[in-house]
């Protein structure tokens, strides 16, 4: 069982090095990184002082060992934009990345497993049919384009919601429900056809000739052993989430680490770029570390098995 | 085994080959270039709804045609999304190749590249690239081409693996030809059907990758235009000029889903194990 965590952790620890190793590449190919990370019309004692800090007038081994110290310590240097230090307004704008997250991901998983347990119910039915050419639907609309023709449904035509920004419980709306869509979808498929395997199972007749009300054997015989790929796209889909954050704060004007990243690309602030990079990095591998133990909670074979 | 074709294979076919061919000759249906600016005729609504009739899909803050437009937009979407598609299936299926053939510490290493970068939504390492080297077409096209290789070599080096202990493998070899002949001669005709069920799957995904960096003005730069800049573009007149945004939103919409759909359909007409498996 120890074996389990300590490989799962190893995996993270991997990807993580894996991540810094491939920001430093990029940083050290793409030209000088004085120049990159601090500005092309920095004063010449500005240039020695960051040589120094970060070592660059050492060897390129020494260079990526201190570069690795730097960022796992937190030291992402200054954004070029107005000098104040990265981690700073990283941590100004990850709140309502994370706001926004959290509640896109709630009504996702409020209305797409239901849906999915629904459709796997009645298999073949009109709602079965309804849901799947949903999900096919939302796979293909762009979602910023979806975000767009909310903006123009709701805030122009109808004039019901604001188009843009934060302040009221109303601002969350559009850019959540854009968000959830998406994944809302790719739960109810997943759902589905975790569900259908689960179904035919010889537990469930089991259960249905022992006299268990319907209601009782979906919820407590069936979801539970559907869980585990359920809980597997729930991981998957944090990737998705994400890089959905990335489009659709610019969309709505939302001030979350997704809007600044793109502002960041568009102005090459490169030390922001590099900053949230292995922020987004991090929070993935972790959630998927996060992931990987839930199952081990859910499923003893898993655990045991050490796999 | 004969069978009709399915109606979504026919209908996404049908749709596919419009577009295409609107690309070609779209332009028959406008007298204007895409760069033709009338200051006097800006924002014009389409011809439908009460525009003048020389615009019939409307025009843009300069006064542009939206046909005309529009019609570069999916010539350049298109040519993108097929340039990385194809520059992936290459790459991708040549990783796999090489480190099925090497095996051992080159397999190892390409393997572990796959798996870093399926652990990161592909958008993130595109604009970290994009941030770091500056934005030019001919990096824009490589990036499309690297998303998406990984499922290629991933699919490559299973078949070649699997391939390799079957007899007619071996009778190719005792026969003298060389691995590279094996397998590009051999063991390539037998994996054709996956590749080309995964090129029509991994397709409309780089159409949404090439069309969201464009919107978000980082990927395809004027005066060079895309479907997802022109989208791009309309964002910011959606109370005056909704027709900017709504028209190739529309086609990027219609494209994905009528690729999605016919890979679906291939998928189910070529590789019958892999239906039995999903549903």
């Amino acid at each position: 069982m120890t074996r389990f965590w300590l490989f799962k952790l190893l995996r993270t620890l991997l990807t993580l090095w894996f991540v810094v190793t491939f920001t430093f590449i990029v940083l050290r190919t793409s030209g000088d990184p004085v120049v990159s990370l601090i500005g092309a019309d920095a004063l010449p004692e500005e240039i020695e002082q960051f040589r120094e800090q970060w070592g660059l007038d050492q060897p390129l081994i020494l260079q990526y060992l201190q570069y690795i110290v730097q960022m796992v310590s937190g030291n992402f240097g200054e954004s070029l934009r107005d000098h104040r230090p990265v981690i700073t307004i990283i941590a100004e704008r990850l709140p309502w990345t994370l706001m926004l997250g959290l509640v896109a991901y709630l009504g996702a998983a409020l209305v797409g497993i239901p849906a999915g347990i629904g459709a796997a119910l009645r298999r073949g039915g009109a709602f079965d049919r309804a849901i799947m050419a949903f999900a096919v639907f939302g796979f293909a609309l762009p979602n910023f384009f979806l975000g767009i023709l909310l903006i123009l449904l709701f805030s122009l035509w109808l004039q019901v919601l604001p188009s843009s920004g934060t302040g009221t419980i109303w601002h969350f709306v559009m850019p959540a429900l854009t968000l959830s869509t998406f994944t809302a979808g790719t739960l109810a498929r997943f759902t589905r056809s975790a569900m259908l395997e689960v179904l035919d199972k010889p537990y469930m007749r089991a259960a249905a000739a022992k006299g268990v009300p319907p209601v009782k054997r979906v919820l407590f015989h069936a979801l539970p052993n559907a869980a585990i790929p359920i809980v597997t796209v729930i991981g998957l889909n944090i990737g998705h989430l994400i890089a959905g954050a990335i489009v659709i704060e610019t969309v709505f004007a939302w001030p979350g680490i997704g809007r600044l990243l793109v502002t960041a690309v568009s102005s090459r602030d490169l030390a922001v770029v590099q900053a949230l990079v292995l922020v987004i990095a991090a929070t993935m591998v972790l959630s998927n570390l996060a992931v990987d133990l839930i199952y081990g909670l859910l499923d003893p074979r898993i655990r045991v098995g050490g796999r | 085994m004969a069978r009709r074709p399915s109606f979504i294979l026919v209908a996404a076919s049908l749709v596919l080959i419009t577009v295409v061919a609107i690309s070609f000759v779209g332009n028959i249906f406008t007298d204007y270039q895409m760069t033709d600016q009338n200051l006097m005729a800006r924002l014009k609504p389409p011809g439908l709804f009460g525009g003048p009739a020389e615009y019939p899909l409307g025009t843009d803050r300069i006064g542009r045609d939206m046909v005309a437009r529009l019609v570069a937009g999916v010539q350049m979407s298109l040519s993108v999304a097929l340039a990385g598609t194809l520059i992936g299936a290459v790459f991708g299926t040549f990783v796999g190749f090489v480190a099925a053939h090497f095996r051992g510490a080159v397999e190892e290493t390409l393997m572990m590249i796959v798996d870093f970068q399926l652990s990161l939504p592909f958008i993130l390492i595109a604009l970290t690239l994009l941030a770091f080297f500056g934005n030019s077409l001919t990096l824009f096209i490589i990036l499309m081409g690297l998303f998406g290789w990984e499922t290629y070599a991933r699919l490559a080096r299973g078949v070649v693996l699997s391939a390799s202990a079957q007899p007619y493998a071996k009778a190719v070899i005792a026969l003298g030809a060389g691995p590279w002949r094996l397998y590009l001669r051999h063991i390539l005709p037998n994996v054709a059907s996956a590749l080309i069920v995964q090129i029509t799957l991994t397709f409309p995904q780089i159409i949404l990758l090439e069309t969201s960096l464009s919107f978000l003005g980082l990927g395809i730069q004027p005066p060079m235009t895309s479907l997802g800049q022109i989208l791009g573009d309309g964002r910011d007149y959606l109370s005056t000029a909704w027709w900017i945004s709504v028209w190739p939103g529309s086609l990027i919409f219609i494209i994905t889903l009528s690729m999605s759909a016919l890979g679906d359909a291939l998928r189910d007409r070529l590789d019958p194990m892999l239906k039995t498996r999903t549903t």
